[in-house]
């Protein structure tokens, strides 16, 4: 079946690409890892506070990552020729751009929700708090690759892509922020986050069904 | 095969970058077995005239047909496109085999033979272990050239082939050229340079209109 072909070359890809230059995929996750670090040196040592800020501190960092690592998706493919291959070949191109945000999920968002443990648990922040802030993560970080993908294929070639892939995902990513970072507050009171769960999961549903078209379309327009 | 001749009928095409005006009112036929190179100085437009021709760049007026309906998009097209662009395509990270490889599990092109054979073609399997970064400009270039043995594609765009190529090399791909003619195929090379055929050649001479 031409779909599952296709997905599957495409992740295979990424991931061999990535495996053979270790560096580029490193560089985001190392980045995540010192950006939650700053916070305890910025408030104190103060294990309420640090628990209070350890959700948001956490997503925060892994927004700000996810858009760092989103600069190389499409880059080397643009430069080299192999993305104007792609197009040429008549793959479903919208199949490539979801198999494109499958593997960086998998190189950047699952790593980042492994390393979001160990660092939320050295923010104080308790087991109960620690699970739901991995669920939001988990949803979070998926609906942070679709539509990190599609943005990134609409400034592939351009001058100044990377600042301008920041500026235009950061505003995209606040209503997840917004629901990930109040699941995890609710949690820590105590309080129920099934809503703000549902949230992300319904914003990541539409992101899965919307954003592959999006990116299809995005990586006709950058051939011309 | 599709219905209609294979045939590429260009009518009325230009072609723009920015703003500029590259080529305007061009027309040719490239029918089935026709050798057609597009020829002008540096600037004349050629890549930018190739990339409309393949479909990735719409015209700014006139049309591009193969087989009578138009090939921007067109998957009936594409399965019967091999392209070598001025840019191999190959992805740096990666060696020849597995470069190929994934080339064939994205195209619907058909195949017609196997990577090391279609390696073989252009004496390129000495180094086709090596991840193509490494390679030199004509090594990679002789991998991207692998493609036109490894798919079955009437129609051939070539930009700039020759560039890089050694001597023995250029031999491997003019005959390449040349048996694809002789089994009924197209084909289109952009060039300033010189190259020997055993079938005759329609020039298409880009410039002129360049400001």
């Amino acid at each position: 079946m031409t779909v599952a072909r296709v997905f599957s070359a495409v992740v295979r890809r990424e991931l061999r690409r990535a495996a053979r230059s270790q560096s580029e995929a490193l560089y985001p996750l190392i980045f995540f890892v010192l950006a939650v670090v700053l916070y305890p040196f910025a408030l104190g040592p103060d294990p309420t506070l640090l628990a209070a800020v350890a959700g948001g501190v956490v997503w925060v960092a892994a927004l700000l990552a996810a858009s760092l690592s989103l600069d190389t998706l499409f880059r080397n493919d643009y430069a080299d020729g192999s993305l104007e291959l792609v197009v040429l070949s008549g793959a479903p191109l919208a199949v490539v751009a979801l198999a494109k945000a499958a593997a960086h999920w998998l190189l950047s968002g699952l790593p980042i929700l492994l390393l979001a443990v160990p660092l939320a648990l050295a923010l104080e922040l308790g087991a109960q708090t620690l699970v739901i802030l991995l669920a939001s993560l988990a949803l979070g970080s998926a609906s942070m690759s679709l539509v990190g993908t599609a943005v990134s294929a609409l400034t592939v070639g351009l001058r100044g892509g990377g600042m301008l892939l920041a500026m235009l995902i950061l505003p995209l990513y606040i209503p997840l922020l917004i629901f990930g970072a109040a699941a995890t507050a609710n949690a820590a009171l105590g309080l129920g986050a099934a809503a703000e769960l549902y949230f992300l999961a319904g914003l990541l549903v539409l992101a899965i069904t919307l954003t592959p078209w999006a990116t299809a379309a995005a990586l006709r327009i950058r051939m011309g | 095969m599709t219905a209609g001749s294979a045939c590429l009928e260009v009518r009325d095409l230009r072609v723009e970058r920015g703003a500029r005006p590259l080529v305007s009112g061009l027309g040719f036929d490239a029918a089935a077995g026709a050798l057609v190179q597009l020829g002008g100085a540096n600037g004349s437009g050629k890549t930018s005239l190739m990339r409309t021709l393949a479909g990735l760049v719409p015209p700014a007026a006139g049309t591009v047909a193969w087989r009578g309906a138009a090939v921007a998009g067109n998957p009936a097209f594409q399965a019967e496109l091999a392209y070598v662009g001025h840019l191999s395509g190959l992805s740096g990270e990666l060696d020849a085999r597995e470069n190929l490889a994934f080339q064939l599990a994205l195209a619907r092109a058909p195949r017609r033979a196997t990577i090391d054979a279609a390696l073989a073609r252009l004496d390129a399997r000495r180094f086709a272990a090596r991840p193509v970064r490494q390679l030199s400009a004509g090594q990679r270039q002789r991998v991207a050239l692998a493609r036109l043995a490894l798919f079955d594609c009437p129609l051939w765009m070539l930009d700039e082939p020759f560039t890089a190529l050694d001597l023995a090399t250029r031999g491997l791909l003019t005959a390449l050229i040349d048996e694809h003619l002789d089994e009924g195929g197209t084909v289109l090379i952009a060039t300033h340079q010189h190259f020997e055929s055993r079938h005759p050649l329609t020039l298409v001479e880009l410039g002129g209109t360049t400001p």
